[in-house]
């Protein structure tokens, strides 16, 4: 699969999501990881994650905690998620 | 653009009574302070041809819809009674006459990016005025919107939303395949 196909299924899952009201937000992670991985960009996914709650309410506010230990510990075990998340999928 | 000029153009639309032209130029101050770098043409465009007219449930669930391709601005008076924050409601109403040239609202140019537009939409509303809802509609497709944003780019996600150009998003996820 190539960024594009993964971009590909990551707006078809969530406006099908968003058109029949789905809430399919599970199946939209697994597409953003797959999408993620192909950009070489899953660690902004991870800071995403931990920050999501100043996120949700804000497009650009991003908080830097790139730096902190505790940062690093939940990159460490979102990887680990995201691992299984992606099990026997083929990217 | 002066203020004065958006202002102008609502005063040339019969059909947008004081109280809405009041609330509108309030919201888009908010806006331009935030984003002075976006053109406000579009939406004096739109604002002077816009269409309001009132519909019921059957026809639309939302409380405010706006068809960009009609420039029609559709209000369910029912579902609004209903809405604690009609602040955040019209904030998302004025993103999408402000991002709407011939038709065409963000970076959605053919329905692909449509949630991710609805959410980037709402995400931006949301940080300019906050939303005191219990339920936001859109919860979702804010957290969709954020993430592909976390991908791609916040500044490359805002400049193809406001200059309706979605190819800059492709050329982002292309540069170095």
């Amino acid at each position: 699969m190539n960024r594009l196909d993964s971009m590909k299924r990551v707006m078809d899952i969530t406006n099908r999501s968003y058109i029949s009201g789905t809430h399919e937000l599970d199946d939209i992670y697994k597409e953003m990881f797959a999408f993620a991985n192909e950009m070489g960009k899953v660690k902004e996914i991870v800071g995403y994650f931990f920050g999501s709650e100043y996120m949700k309410d804000s497009t650009f506010d991003y908080p830097n905690l790139q730096t902190t230990d505790y940062y690093n510990k939940q990159v460490e075990e979102v990887l680990q998620y995201q691992d299984t998340l992606t099990q026997g999928r083929t990217i | 653009m002066d203020l004065l000029v958006v202002k102008e153009a609502m005063s040339k639309n019969k059909g947008l009574d004081q109280d809405f032209q009041e609330n509108v130029l309030e919201l888009v101050e908010i806006f331009h302070k935030t984003f002075p770098e976006v053109d406000l043409k579009n939406l004096c465009q739109n604002l002077k041809t816009l269409k309001i007219e009132k519909t019921n449930r059957f026809i639309q669930r939302l409380p405010l819809d706006y068809n960009a391709k009609l420039n029609k601005l559709t209000i369910n008076p029912k579902e609004l009674e209903k809405v604690k924050d009609t602040k955040n409601l019209l904030m998302n109403i004025v993103i999408r006459l402000i991002a709407t040239n011939n038709g065409m609202t963000g970076f959605d140019a053919d329905g692909s990016f449509l949630a991710l537009n609805i959410g980037y939409i709402a995400g931006i509303a949301n940080m300019l005025v906050g939303n005191s809802e219990d339920h936001d509609y859109y919860t979702d497709e804010i957290i969709a919107a954020n993430l592909f944003g976390k991908i791609v780019g916040d500044e490359v996600l805002k400049e193809a939303f406001f200059q309706n150009n979605p190819s800059l998003i492709i050329d982002r996820v292309n540069e170095g395949e």
